[in-house]
């Protein structure tokens, strides 16, 4: 089993997940862009509004209302136009991949009302497991679907502005962007190099020499950040950067966005004095 | 009074001598060419131009003004030499380093405490007039190095600097876009003061009327494009060019060249576009 | 173990947020004072560097890979608050745009990971590098060490987080309402994890990079280094060292250690002669060994070897404390006391051995 391990082996699977991330980024920038219902809203409305949402789905106790907020979460998929195939693929299999893995075990661990018996190893499988374990997963997947729900359909740029208005200090938010702005160069320069290692591997690497690969990559990145750090601070002295730090977005607030506020509001009321 | 006067400016890099007692005045609106091959010393000379590098040793005056770490950080100083000079990175990845071209076309303005009305205003404008309205909102990442180039320089110009300094601006560039950038260089150059690092021979001639060549921190030599391109045996010192061996069917030659296009005739000497007619001539 | 939306109760939630803002605030303050604006495009690459870290699969022995957080070169390169602010970046940025990691519990993934893991990697790497030149291979040590102790320390941080859940909330049925594991079961299954994988790989990246580090770039190192010479191996006139974050993290621990108690049951195979007779502890150890029922009688070893030592305080509890928390707490101030005290006779008597050795005429 660890033999077949090795053949997709940490070099092509490095590879593998950063092509993923570099993809994920280019869907969410174009479909951001997109005329959908959700795209057209203000960065702030959109940023609050998942944030209450997911709050509401996770901290709810009735798992219906965990329910409704993502049957709410589906219908504003459905109108911003976004693929549902997608959002199975991108989403909701890996949470339940994951979650699933990590919820499983309790299943039998959980103490309570017995309802079967597991076969051959005679694991009591209780009703407070399966009830928990559907709980769990229900919340992360909620959860899950409205953070990709924001992220694609508001550009990222606009998500770290609007964090400026929840009280974010302007600092934060100026090295957050910077980060962000930079990771795709590290993660793009990250697979060149590993893609060029990967041209000339014959045959099996030990374990060894993978690991210096990782150390040599590693190290690489690591001057280039450093190196890149020390040029754009040249470069921002440059363009007049004394210390001070200004932002500058162009957010305006619409009816579409009052109504949207309004509706937001109505929801959770309902779903609290239903509760 | 020069715009820019240079003592004996020397300036070490840990180990390396980048610059050796460099000694030179540039006049306003003077076109200048810094020749050299790679590590000569020319993109330390234009930071140090630029108020970012201090020497260590001589001095480098802006107007007059020496340029070292007191001075930069006298405020009404700092406001207005940053206004007036601006600088071009040769990695365009280096210079963008906003979220989205129109953070970074607003950047400059924003620092100098523009309103936001009127840099809203004047990166529309400036948008247009560079033909980048189309990536507004578009993050960096996804430029081509023709259209990070644009933004770059766009954002630099976006303050209508007197003075340019441009670190090898056709770097990065496929050749359409080469000459793009050089058309639009020699377009907006009226009344300012451009020196350009480069090792590019071909571009000179259109982008300057003087120029210095160095060679290991040191100015080898100055004068005309004229003078500089013709000298072959300077060119060749400098390793601004190299000779080269290279085959056409069963004969082998050598001559000094740029990798310019020719034809071989049996037993003749090749035809090569001297490099001192201007660029279009037969 | 960045711990997803859903597993933490929302005043779980709260309390982490409420843990981290305080460290938040300090670490901005000090930045603001520092600042050097320098600093901004350095913590953003560095951060971006840790998210890189993040998803870098390492390889390990046995065709397996791990992954780290960087804590430890970060630490090292950037002091520990200037770290805690890059890594809550690279985990925010994976939490909000990659979905990796949840928005409610994104506190106690930054107080985790962030707070705890460049607090306790700076001191260890302080403690151990101590006054050493920056070229010597002791700093490399250091940092692995302390990159394995902070992930580590992390990672229990998250098992207690998660191991609480079920006693604290539940449902009306009983069925625990967030994350399903209690702490006997979610402490070793995430510290197995990391103290095997996730730490060694921590180690050797942190370890690795400080070695690149000292032939590349050296100067790098003196940010967390201050007063330490190039190349001179220093001499220890007075070992001068930041102990305080350690302190904290010390106390820290003492204060939790009560949650001790809470561990239903006693240790897995960490059972008397006594405990295997009782019918209710034989129960219990059948459940946590999944169905295996210990044998009828003890095994005569363990009965001969238990009568071997008596403690002199046995199961924590002093006799004279009839409070458990109490003597729980005592305790940890008891046992902690005495290690400190054999640390400083140690330190003490290598000193004396260390400077009697070097007391050779100088030229």
């Amino acid at each position: 089993m660890f033999q077949r391990r090795s053949r997709f082996g940490f070099l092509e699977r490095t590879i593998a997940d950063l092509a993923e991330i570099l993809d994920h980024a280019e869907t969410a920038a174009q479909s951001s862009g997109n005329a959908g219902l959700v795209q057209q809203l203000d960065p702030r409305v959109k940023v609050c509004g998942a944030l209450v949402l997911i709050v509401a789905a996770v901290s709810t106790t009735h798992l219906w209302m965990t329910g409704a907020v993502f049957l709410f979460s589906l219908l504003l998929i459905v109108l911003s136009h976004l693929s549902l195939r997608l959002y199975f693929k991108r989403t909701w299999l890996g949470v339940l991949f994951f979650t699933g893995l990590i919820a499983l075990p309790a299943i039998v661990t959980t103490p309570g009302l017995v309802i079967l018996q597991v076969p051959l190893l005679h694991w009591a499988v209780s009703k407070q497991g399966l009830t928990t374990a559907f709980r769990l997963l229900a919340r992360a997947e909620t959860a899950a679907t409205i953070t990709m729900l924001l992220i694609l359909t508001t550009q990222w740029t606009h998500v770290l502005k609007s964090l400026r208005y929840f009280y974010l200090p302007l600092l934060v938010v100026t090295i957050l962007s910077m980060t962000q702005r930079y990771l795709f160069l590290l993660l793009q320069l990250t697979k060149n190099l590993l893609d060029a290692r990967s041209s000339r591997k014959v045959g099996q690497w030990s374990v060894s020499q993978q690991r210096e690969l990782s150390a040599s990559v590693l190290s690489v990145l690591m001057s280039r950040s450093l190196f890149l750090s020390e040029e754009v601070y040249l470069a921002m002295q440059s363009r007049g950067f004394t210390g001070e730090i200004h932002l500058l977005d162009d957010f305006s607030f619409r009816w579409r966005d009052w109504l949207s506020v309004v509706i937001l509001i109505t929801v959770i009321a309902l779903l609290f004095l239903i509760s | 009074m020069s715009i820019y006067d240079l003592q004996n400016a020397n300036y070490r890099y840990q180990e390396v001598l980048a610059l050796d007692s460099v000694t030179c005045a540039i006049e306003r609106g003077e076109r200048i060419a810094i020749l050299g091959a790679n590590g000569s010393g020319k993109s330390t000379l234009l930071r140090l131009l630029d108020g970012l590098y201090f020497a260590q040793s001589g001095s480098v005056s802006f107007e007059g003004r020496e340029l070292n770490e007191e001075s930069l950080q006298d405020e009404n100083f700092v406001y207005e030499f940053r206004k007036r000079v601006g600088f071009v990175f040769q990695n365009p990845d280096v210079q963008l380093f906003n979220p989205t071209v129109f953070d970074e076309l607003a950047f400059g303005p924003l620092q100098l405490r523009w309103s936001r009305k009127q840099i809203i205003e004047a990166v529309d404008i400036m948008l247009e007039r560079m033909n980048l309205m189309h990536l507004k909102h578009r993050v960096p990442h996804r430029l081509s190095g023709g259209e990070k180039k644009r933004v770059a320089l766009a954002s630099v110009l976006m303050l209508d600097p007197e003075v340019l300094l441009l670190d090898e601006p056709t770097a990065y560039l496929d050749p359409k876009s080469q000459s793009q950038m050089i058309d639009f260089l020699v377009e907006c150059q009226h009344d300012k003061t451009v020196i350009t690092a480069t090792h590019d021979l071909e571009i000179v001639g259109d982008i300057a009327e003087r120029c210095i060549v160095f060679e290991e921190g040191r100015v080898a030599q100055s004068g005309t494009p004229s003078q500089i391109l013709g000298d072959e045996s300077l060119l060749r010192r400098t390793s601004l060019i190299h000779e080269h061996r290279h085959r056409h069917g069963s004969d082998v030659h050598k001559h000094p060249h740029l990798h310019k296009f020719h034809t071989h005739i049996q037993g003749s000497v090749s035809r090569i576009r001297p490099l001192t007619d201007s660029p279009g001539s037969p | 173990m960045h711990i997803p939306d859903g597993y933490l109760s929302p005043s779980t939630c709260t309390v982490m947020f409420a843990g981290a803002i305080p460290f938040w605030y300090v670490a901005i303050q000090r930045l603001k004072k520092v600042l050097n604006a320098r600093l901004i495009p350095r913590i953003a690459l560095l951060s971006a560097l840790s998210f890189v870290i993040m998803m870098f699969n390492v390889p390990l022995p046995g065709g397996t890979t791990g992954h780290a957080v960087g804590m430890g070169i970060l630490a090292v390169l950037l002091g520990p608050w200037a770290s805690m602010l890059a890594i809550s970046i690279a985990l925010a940025i994976q939490a909000l745009f990659f979905g990796d990691g949840g928005i409610t519990c994104f506190g106690a993934n930054c107080f985790n990971m962030a707070i705890a893991g460049s607090l306790v990697a700076y001191g260890v790497y302080r403690l151990i590098s101590a006054s050493a030149s920056l070229a010597s291979p002791r700093r490399i040590v250091a940092a692995a060490l302390a990159g394995y102790i902070a992930i580590n320390v992390s990672a229990f941080f998250a098992s207690i987080e998660f191991g609480v859940q079920p006693m604290l909330f539940h449902h009306a049925d009983g069925s625990p309402l967030y994350a399903p594991y209690p702490l006997y079961i979610s402490i070793p299954a995430m510290m197995i994890g990391h103290l095997s994988f996730a730490g060694i790989v921590e180690a050797v990246i942190a370890g690795s990079l400080v070695a690149y580090l000292q032939k590349t770039d050296i100067e790098l190192l003196r940010i967390t280094a201050p007063g330490v010479s190039d190349t001179e191996p220093a001499i220890p006139e007075a070992i001068v060292i930041n102990l305080r974050p350690l302190w904290l993290i010390l106390a820290a621990l003492m204060v939790l250690s009560p949650l001790g108690l809470l561990a239903a049951g006693s240790a897995w195979g960490e059972w008397s002669a006594e405990d295997l007779k009782n019918p209710e502890i034989r129960k219990q150890i059948t459940i946590a060994s999944r169905n295996m029922a210990p044998p009828e009688n003890p095994p005569t070893g363990l009965e001969m070897l238990s009568s071997f030592w008596t403690a002199p305080m046995p199961d924590y509890a002093p006799s004279i404390v009839k409070s458990p928390q109490l003597g729980y707490l005592l305790s940890a101030l008891f046992g902690t006391g005495v290690i400190l005290l054999l640390w400083f006779l140690f330190s003490w008597l290598l000193e004396r051995i260390v400077s009697v050795s070097l007391r050779t005429p100088k030229s």
